[in-house]
């Protein structure tokens, strides 16, 4: 993928920078919903407004470029492969933070927990496309597959601002989901990994460590300093 | 193992192509701003509009007298606070409907008369204003004066 044939100057802008633009308008749009309209007491339809957006624009992108559902991941293409890939490390990680929960006595149900795992794989998928299947995809076209995997991860990170324990988790997640997509793009697997990662930290974890999964403006909302 | 994906190969897209995704990244970041725009409006409408309007129509000496109405809930008594020359010299609840305005309540509604009285102020140019205590939706409350400025008067020297 690395393999753009040339980078020279279209219509007065490269195709790096558009890829770059691309990448900085859809992580905007989701800091623009968490920090500068999730303080504002407005409808739900306009806080999704700019999520629907970035969706648009991506799926625009993918029709420009040629990408299909199968070249982004979506398929059984390099499935098995990617799920092999990433068995080591989530099967590792979920026996991290069993045993973790086993010695700080924090195995718990949290509120609306069937709700939230119901909503996970759905949920999921559409970080990793974003992620993955967006994101890696356009940092890869003018990176290394190293800088991209750490470009890719920070991102994703900091989208996750500033819930400091879910940034490293995430960041952590960031790096073992991009080093596979690079090898085996296929992001129903990513997601699988995705699914049973958070639904492990989401009981395991002690409420003193990540008292919550909300992220920007709603995390210093509903916590104290 | 290869990597699967550096086997792909991108071809340098052609300019018209580029000029579409220029367009739709524009596109996008505008329909952004102008959804940030409409939440602030919004927000800034719903927090800083005062719902409460009053008038001071006397003030003198000894007493600021005047009335003030919530129409958003024209039945609510009103928390109000005097402040003479900037600092806070009385707090007091108006409720009660004026007699004279009870027949055209529909037009004016509910209308809180207030009086406060206070010792004689000193000779010389003082400032009043009324603030009302207004609950924002939401959270807090909020002081709103009941007038768009303070009221102005000089107190001539007691003979």
């Amino acid at each position: 993928m690395s393999a753009t044939k040339s980078s020279s100057p279209s219509n007065g802008l490269s195709w790096q920078t558009i890829n770059l633009a691309e990448v900085i308008s859809v992580v905007l749009s989701i800091l623009l919903v968490e920090w500068a309209l999730a303080p504002f007491p407005v409808s739900s339809w306009l806080l999704g407004g700019p999520p629907l957006l970035a969706f648009l624009l991506m799926l625009h992108s993918h029709q420009c470029r040629g990408e299909t559902a199968q070249t982004l991941g979506f398929g059984g293409r390099y499935f098995d492969r990617a799920l092999l890939l990433l068995a080591g490390p989530t099967l590792l990680a979920i026996a991290a933070l069993i045993f973790v929960s086993y010695l700080t006595h924090s195995l718990h149900l949290p509120d609306r927990s069937w709700a939230r795992l119901g909503l996970l794989p759905l949920w999921a998928l559409l970080q990793q496309y974003m992620m993955l299947g967006f994101a890696y995809r356009r940092l890869r076209q003018f990176h290394h597959a190293s800088q991209s995997t750490m470009i890719t991860a920070g991102l994703f990170a900091l989208l996750h601002a500033p819930n400091y324990p879910l940034m490293i988790l995430t960041f952590l997640g960031g790096l073992i989901w991009s080093f596979v997509y690079e090898r085996a793009p296929n992001l129903f697997a990513s997601a699988i990994s995705h699914v049973l990662l958070s639904a492990t930290v989401l009981v395991t974890i002690p409420e003193w460590i990540l008292p919550s999964m909300t992220v920007g403006y709603r995390y210093l909302l509903y916590h104290n300093f | 193992m290869n990597p699967a994906l550096a086997d792909e190969v991108v071809e340098e897209p052609a300019p018209e192509t580029v000029a579409r995704l220029v367009r739709a990244l524009l596109l996008k970041s505008l329909l952004e701003v102008l959804i940030l725009c409409l939440a602030l409006s919004i927000a800034g409408f719903k927090y800083f509009n005062p719902t409460i309007r009053g008038e001071i129509t006397q003030a003198d000496a000894v007493s600021v007298s005047g009335w003030v109405a919530n129409p958003l809930a024209p039945r609510d008594p009103i928390q109000l606070e005097l402040v003479i020359d900037g600092r806070l010299t009385a707090i007091m609840i108006a409720q009660e409907v004026q007699p004279e305005h009870a027949v055209s309540a529909l037009l004016r509604r509910g209308e809180h008369p207030f009086r406060f009285s206070f010792h004689r102020l000193s000779a010389g140019p003082h400032s009043v204003q009324v603030y009302a205590v207004q609950t924002t939706p939401g959270r807090t409350q909020s002081l709103v004066p009941i007038t768009p400025l303070s009221q102005n008067f000089t107190v001539n020297p007691a003979r």
